[in-house]
């Protein structure tokens, strides 16, 4: 079967899509049509024109076929071959998650944190932690409240001016999550997305288009990090500004890019800023 | 791990030095603690209110009976808790090398 259905993609030739998500530009090109529908469904409000240079480019291609696999997928970045082979339904997750590794290894102008970040009033919140916290439920949650957004996956720390950089990338969503998505009335798209990365199905929210206000570089005024335990009231406590800052230096990803200078930053960061735990549990 | 006894000279009048603070060592103070940063590494420690009064203490100079001694006033404990405390935290500050080498006698 798939090898007749993947010719036939092939006919169809190879597309390309430009995005610029903030300052991140990028360039996707495939010939699969359903990650070029993703793309414009999900970045409709974020499609550009052209890119210039400079900017993070990815391909979602056909790869090696097997007759007991079927056809598989490789998704390159920048010329080289970062994931891959997959089969045809973890094609699209795998393509966003090559973009998240592709701004840690090349913007090293930002301090990048794992944390989700939001705005109101011109004051930023960073929702910080590993994968699994919650933090792009907690975002959708605020989202759905009227925040501004910014990305459920990283803080853009400018580190002079310690203000935060919107990357509005569509917020990625587990299946577990997915009817707290639905009573929060948030259209989610899912298809036939499936991460193997995950372990499970993912769904996707679109960023907010030309219905908001763009989101523009903001000081980051409160910093919370949740913790998801299924049985726990949910519950926020002051946090230490020590404690917070040691808890972001584990939480950063390009730390690399800037050595002995992390903490210093962070420091700066968290004297700005209210720090809260959060236990999660069934909010 | 053994439980931690205090050494003979706690509750002795010994008078010992303690050790002196790297220059390497750059502080972040935040509210009443501070996060020290080894600028040789990157490497960060996070000192409470106790612990950041026992590493300024540490200018190799002050005793540590006589760091203790300000512990003791400054967090209204008894001397010999302060004692105890100080070696401990001096116990950890050196495992984490944040002091100058001792000079040879």
């Amino acid at each position: 079967m798939s090898a007749g259905g993947v010719t036939a993609a092939r006919e169809r030739g190879i597309q390309e899509r430009h995005l610029r998500l903030g300052e991140i530009e990028l360039s996707v090109q495939s010939e699969l049509p359903e990650v070029l529908e993703d793309l414009d469904v999900l970045y409709a409000a974020y499609q550009a024109p052209s890119c210039r240079t400079g900017v993070i480019r990815l391909e979602a291609r056909a790869g090696p076929w097997s007759p007991r696999r079927g056809r598989q997928f490789v998704v390159r970045a920048d010329g080289a071959a970062i994931y891959g082979p997959h089969p045809r339904n973890e094609v699209y997750p795998i393509l966003e998650f090559s973009i998240n590794g592709r701004v840690i290894a090349t913007r090293s102008q930002f301090l990048q944190v794992h944390a989700a970040t939001l705005a109101r009033n011109g004051a930023a919140l960073m929702l910080a932690g590993g994968s699994g916290v919650g933090k792009s439920t907690l975002a959708a949650g605020l989202l759905a409240r009227g925040w501004t957004y910014f990305c459920d996956e990283f803080a853009l720390l400018d580190p002079q001016t310690l203000c935060v950089h919107p990357f509005p990338k569509a917020l990625s969503i587990k299946a577990g999550s997915f009817e707290i998505i639905r009573q929060l009335g948030l259209p989610l798209w899912r298809r036939r997305h499936y991460s193997k990365h995950f372990k499970g199905p993912v769904g996707y929210i679109r960023p907010p288009g030309s219905t908001r206000p763009r989101a523009t570089p903001c000081p980051v005024r409160q910093m919370v990090f949740p913790r998801y335990a299924a049985e726990c009231e949910p519950a926020l406590r002051p946090m230490p500004r020590a404690a917070a800052a040691m808890t972001l230096a584990r939480c950063t990803l390009n730390h690399h890019a800037f050595g002995v200078r992390v903490m210093p930053i962070l420091c700066a960061l968290v004297r700005g800023a209210e720090c809260f735990e959060l236990d999660a549990g069934p909010i | 791990m053994p439980e931690w006894t205090a050494p003979d000279w706690v509750a002795s009048d010994a008078v010992l030095p303690a050790p002196q603070r790297r220059r390497a060592i750059r502080e972040e103070p935040l509210d009443d603690e501070c996060i020290l940063v080894d600028s040789r590494t990157g490497d960060a420690h996070r000192l409470n209110a106790t612990a950041l009064l026992i590493w300024r203490g540490c200018d190799g100079q002050s005793t540590t009976r006589e760091i203790a001694a300000r512990l003791a006033a400054a967090f209204d404990v008894d001397l010999d808790d302060a004692l105890a405390h100080v070696e401990q935290v001096l116990a950890a500050l050196t495992e984490a090398d944040l002091f100058e080498p001792a000079s040879p006698a």
